[in-house]
């Protein structure tokens, strides 16, 4: 039996299932609440494996709507494990994206025309002004490993080969800088 | 959600840091846990962050000679000088220009640490001179690569600057050498 719950009171599990539960006539609410929480981490998957903001929002929207597709259909064997089932698609995808096997068209092309457009959440920004002043504050060495690191995205050990750090080293400063970087930010967990 | 992977983790995630099983296990847990999916956001903004206030010359930087590639491969428009020891340039930066990039050459095989004093001269009165210590540098490179902030740069008056270079280490100071840009304001 699916909750009466507002979708957003659910956890993804109850959402999933309830979506499931709607086959004849799609639950809309439930979906474009399960679609708004889960874009932001398909999204940071695709970022982080593909380094690629316009390829990270196609892995959205492809693995989402094939996931609201199955669910749908009642394909997916455990909807309260649905976080799992999602990851494991992202995999499956990038996987297919990075041995050329579709194109990026073709993937958008596989649900166009038949889906609702679901709202996916604007990645965060950080503040410019307050990010520069925070910059300016760390020490040069902290500075230039966390820019080196994060403007391409490096590792330690690409960065450290750069200023002749070793790896270790680089991630020692990069610990303290990121740590004086979120205090100064304002960010807390 | 029980054994949250630390911040450290989630950045070495990020930056393509950890050995493929230990990623996977990260990506388990912020599949499923909103915490942490929260932090990873957070470091992308900061990649995004970072590289927009490098694109606006924010920040002033030493920096690798692969990391200058990389600004070149992004589409930043870099003027650059090269400098050897105890000389000087007339510099400026334009209009089209994102970034300044000076070339400082210096003996630094065998320094352990280099540290960088500064003066600038405006219209003749000199600015107390300020110490920068321990900046990064490769010492097989042979020089000292360093960004201005351009957007700082842009706004300044003609001046001169002189640069210093010091290495330090348990025996004292060494001078590498002196360097004198003498900035048009354009």
């Amino acid at each position: 039996m699916p909750s009466p719950l507002p979708p957003g009171e659910l956890d993804d599990g109850a959402l999933a299932r309830r979506v499931a539960a709607a086959r004849g006539a799609p639950d809309s609410a439930a979906e474009a609440e399960l679609y708004r929480r889960l874009a932001p981490r398909v999204r940071l998957y695709g970022l982080r494996h593909l380094r690629d903001r316009a390829a990270a929002a196609d892995l959205v929207q492809q693995v989402l709507l094939m996931t609201l597709e199955r669910l749908r259909a009642g394909e997916v064997r455990e909807p309260e494990r649905i976080a799992s089932f999602v990851l494991g698609a992202c995999r499956m995808t990038v996987m297919e994206m990075r041995r050329g096997q579709r194109r990026r068209e073709e993937i958008l092309e596989l649900h166009a025309d038949k889906e609702p457009v679901f709202e996916t959440p604007e990645p965060l920004a950080l503040d410019p002004d307050r990010l520069a002043g925070c910059l300016e504050r760390l020490s040069e060495r902290e500075r230039s490993v966390v820019v080196m690191s994060f403007f391409a995205d490096k590792a330690a050990d690409e960065v450290g080969a750069e200023l002749a750090l070793s790896a270790g080293n680089v991630r020692v400063i990069r610990h303290r800088a990121l740590g004086r970087l979120r205090d100064c930010m304002g960010a807390d967990g | 959600m029980a054994d949250h992977p630390d911040f450290e983790k989630l950045a070495a995630y990020w930056l393509g840091d950890l050995p493929a099983a230990e990623g996977e296990k990260v990506e388990e847990h912020f599949f499923a846990c909103e915490r942490c999916a929260a932090w990873l956001q957070w470091l992308a903004g900061l990649s995004d962050g970072v590289r927009a206030t490098v694109r606006a010359g924010r920040v002033g930087l030493f920096v690798s000679k692969r990391f200058v590639e990389a600004l070149v491969q992004a589409g930043l428009r870099l003027r650059e000088y090269n400098l050897e020891p105890n000389t000087g340039v007339n510099c400026t930066i334009g209009a089209g220009d994102d970034a300044v990039l000076s070339h400082m050459r210096a003996q630094l095989a065998g320094a352990k640490r280099v540290d960088v004093l500064r003066r600038v001269t405006v219209g003749g009165a000199a600015h107390a001179e300020e110490r920068v210590a321990d900046v990064p540098f490769d010492p097989t490179v042979g020089e000292l690569l360093f960004i201005p902030a351009a957007a700082e740069l842009k706004a300044l008056p003609s001046h001169v600057l002189q640069v210093r270079l010091l290495a330090v280490d348990e025996a004292g100071e060494r001078p590498l050498g002196e360097y004198t840009f003498r900035h048009s304001a354009s």
